[in-house]
C-alpha cells in the first residue's frame, strides 16, 4: 500500500533511504522519459512499447535479457553511468499542492515519500536530510530525477504525438542467441523507422527539430547497439558463476 | 480613544497626471491627495449608487477564480485570529466576482449579515479594462527600476488590522468611506504584533482592536494611538504613505471598493529585509547577551551607519560586498548564503 505523504525536513529528519541493489531494482526494463534519451541512450538499449490491449506507447530502456535481471547492477550498486529517473528517485514522488495564497490556479510541485516502503528506516542508508535540516546529497540525486519525470511526462505527450502522426515507428523482432540452448524473445517492441525517418523533408523535418525530438530518434535508433553490451555482460556474468 | 494630535498633510487640486512626487516623498509622512480621482469613471458611476458599481464591475470581470475571505455576523467586520491565534475567525475559499456579489447582495437587506472581502487582486488580471481606464502617472525616476503593482479590494464592511508593508502605497478610494490609521514604524513597541505565522494577509498583525481598546491588556497602545495619524478618505480621495508605516484599514459601507498602485524604491535584485529577519532570529537573538552587543556593533558598523566610512580607507578593488551592491554581487552572495544554510 503507498502511503506517500509531503516530505519535510522536521518530522522525517532521521530518515534514511536503503539505496543498496537488493530491493526493489531487479527489474529486465524500465519506463524511461524523453527528457533522459539524451542520456542513457549511451548506454541501455532502447526501445518503444506498445501495450497490445490499451494501445499506450511507452519507451523502455533493457536492463537485462530474462525475467528480473539487471545486468547494471552490481553488488556494489548501479555499475551504469546513469540510471533511469523512475528507478533512481527510490521511494520519493511529486505531489500537487494548490497555490492558496496567489490568484492563479498554479500548482507547485511538492516531494513526497513513501514511508511504507520497506528501503526507509531510521536505521539504515543514506541521510536525506543533512545534520540541521539542509538537504543532503541524496535528496539533491532525487529531486533531479523527480524533475526529469515531472519535465518528461509533458515532453513524451509531444514525442509520441509526433512519431505516431508521421508513423515513423515500425515493430523489431529481437532474437538473442546467448548460447546453443538458450534463446531470448522480445515482442510488442518497435523502433524507429530508419528510412522513413531519413526520407523525410520540408515541413516534418523542420517539426521535428523544432521540438528538440530529431537528435532523439537517432539516438534511439544508435541505442539498439546497446544489445551486443548487453549480451556481453550477460557473457561475462555466465562465465563467472 | 485617545485624542490624536497628528495633523495629515492635504494636497488639493491635482489629478492622477500631476501627482507632485517629490513633494509626496519629501516629507516621509501620509499625505492626502483629496479628490485625486474623482473623475475615474468608476467613483462617477459610484455617485449614482453602489450597485451600478457591482454591476460595471461584474460587467468587466474576466470570471477568473479569486480568494475571497468569508466572516459570519459575529466577526463585526473585524478578519483577524481565532482565540489560539493559530488560525482565524474568516475562511478563505476560491470564488468568482459574481458568486462574491451574488451573496452580498442577497443579504443587503438583513441586519445581520457576513462579511466578504477580496483583498489585494491584480486590477489588471481581474479587470483587464477597468484597470486601463484607472491609472496613475508615475511620472518620476524612482520608478524607473520599479513599476507600481495596481491591486483591487472589494466587499462588505472590513477591518484589517494594523500591519506594514514594504512598498510605498497610494490607496484610492473608489466606492464607500474607508478610514487610514497610520503610526510610524518607530511605533512597533506599542503595536503588540502577533504571530509571523499564521498571518492574515501575509504580514505581521497587531493583535489590539483600535476602535476598542483594552489599555489593560495592552497598555502601551495608548503611547502608540497619541502618535496616530487618522485619515479618513470619501470616494475619490486618495493617500500616500511611506513604506513600512503600520495601518489599519476599516471600510465601512455595505458594498466598498479602493484601489491601490503599491512599489518598492530598492533595486529588486536586492534580498527581502524579511529573510533578513528571520534568519537572526534563528542566528543572533538567542546568543550571549555579551555576544549579542559585538553584533549590534557590526551591523551598526556594515549596515546602519556611514556606509562610505568602511570603505573609504580601501582601495575600490577590494570593496567586495562592502562596495554598493550590483546584482552580480547580489548573484554571488545569494549562492553562497544558500550555499551556507545548507548544513
Amino acid at each position: 500500500m503507498n502511503n506517500a505523504i509531503v516530505l519535510n525536513n522536521v518530522d522525517h529528519k532521521n530518515i534514511k533511504v536503503d539505496t543498496r541493489p537488493e530491493a526493489n531494482l531487479n527489474v529486465n526494463r524500465a519506463l524511461v522519459y524523453a527528457t533522459e534519451i539524451s542520456e542513457l541512450h549511451k548506454e541501455f538499449p532502447l526501445v518503444f512499447h506498445k501495450n497490445p490491449e490499451t494501445g499506450q506507447t511507452q519507451l523502455h530502456a533493457i536492463l537485462g535479457l530474462k525475467k528480473d535481471e539487471n545486468l547494471f547492477i552490481s553488488d556494489n550498486g548501479w555499475q551504469s553511468r546513469f540510471v533511469p529517473a523512475l528507478l533512481a528517485r527510490g521511494p520519493f514522488s511529486l505531489g500537487y499542492k494548490k497555490a492558496n495564497q496567489d490568484n492563479d490556479e498554479q500548482q507547485d510541485p511538492v516531494i513526497c515519500i513513501d514511508i511504507d516502503d520497506p528501503r526507509v528506516s531510521t536505521e539504515h542508508g543514506e541521510d536525506v536530510f543533512l545534520q540541521f535540516g539542509g538537504e543532503a546529497p541524496y535528496l539533491n540525486y532525487v529531486k533531479k530525477a523527480l524533475q526529469t519525470i515531472d519535465s518528461g511526462i509533458a515532453f513524451d505527450k509531444t514525442l509520441y504525438s509526433l512519431v505516431e502522426s508521421m508513423d515513423l515507428l515500425e515493430p523489431v523482432s529481437i532474437n538473442i542467441k546467448l548460447s546453443n540452448v538458450e534463446e531470448i524473445n522480445f515482442s510488442d517492441y518497435y523502433t524507429v523507422n530508419q528510412e522513413k525517418l531519413s526520407k523525410l523533408t520540408g515541413d516534418s523535418l523542420e517539426k521535428l527539430s523544432q521540438y528538440g525530438v530529431l537528435s532523439l530518434l537517432y539516438f534511439v535508433l544508435s541505442s539498439m547497439g546497446n544489445f551486443q553490451a548487453l549480451i556481453d555482460l550477460k557473457n561475462a556474468k555466465s562465465a563467472m558463476c | 480613544m485617545t485624542i490624536v494630535k497628528n495633523n495629515v498633510q492635504i494636497i488639493e487640486g491635482i489629478t492622477p497626471e500631476s501627482i507632485p512626487f517629490d513633494q509626496l516623498f519629501s516629507q516621509n509622512k501620509p499625505v492626502i491627495l483629496k479628490g485625486l480621482v474623482k473623475d475615474w469613471p468608476l467613483v462617477k458611476l459610484g455617485k449614482q449608487s453602489s450597485a451600478k458599481v457591482m454591476a460595471e464591475l461584474e460587467l468587466h470581470n474576466n470570471k477568473k477564480p479569486m480568494l475571497v475571505y468569508q466572516g459570519s455576523p459575529n466577526i463585526e467586520a473585524r478578519f483577524g485570529y481565532n482565540k489560539s491565534c493559530t488560525g482565524f475567525n474568516f475562511t478563505a475559499k476560491k470564488s468568482t466576482i459574481p458568486e462574491v456579489f451574488g451573496d452580498i447582495r442577497s443579504q443587503l437587506t438583513q441586519d445581520e449579515h457576513d462579511y466578504l472581502y477580496v483583498n489585494s487582486l491584480r486590477f489588471d488580471e481581474g479587470f483587464p479594462e477597468l484597470s486601463q481606464s484607472h491609472q496613475l502617472a508615475f511620472t518620476h525616476s524612482e520608478f524607473n527600476q520599479n513599476q507600481p503593482v495596481s491591486k483591487i479590494w472589494l466587499g462588505t464592511e472590513s477591518v484589517a488590522a494594523a500591519h506594514f508593508d514594504q512598498p510605498k502605497n497610494i490607496a484610492c478610494c473608489l466606492l464607500g468611506k474607508r478610514r487610514f490609521t497610520l503610526f510610524p514604524p518607530n511605533q512597533i513597541d506599542n503595536l503588540y504584533p502577533g504571530p509571523l505565522e499564521p498571518t492574515p494577509g501575509g504580514q505581521v498583525v497587531t493583535l489590539t482592536n483600535l476602535s476598542q481598546p483594552d489599555f489593560t491588556r495592552f497598555p502601551r497602545l495608548k503611547e502608540a494611538l497619541a502618535n496616530a495619524y487618522v485619515v479618513d478618505l470619501e470616494p475619490g480621495d486618495a493617500l500616500y504613505y511611506p513604506s513600512m508605516w503600520w495601518h489599519e484599514v476599516e471600510a465601512f459601507d455595505r458594498f466598498n471598493a479602493m484601489v491601490n498602485f503599491w512599489w518598492l524604491e530598492a533595486e529588486p535584485y536586492l534580498g527581502n529585509p524579511m529573510d533578513v529577519l528571520t534568519h537572526a532570529m534563528m542566528s543572533l537573538r538567542d546568543r550571549p547577551i555579551k555576544e549579542k552587543e559585538a553584533w549590534k556593533a557590526l551591523f551598526n558598523y556594515y549596515i546602519f551607519n556611514d556606509t562610505e566610512k568602511v570603505r573609504e580607507h580601501m582601495p575600490p578593488e577590494s570593496h567586495g560586498a562592502l562596495a554598493t551592491m550590483t546584482e552580480d554581487q547580489t548573484r554571488r552572495i545569494r549562492a553562497m548564503l544558500r550555499n551556507n544554510l545548507n548544513r
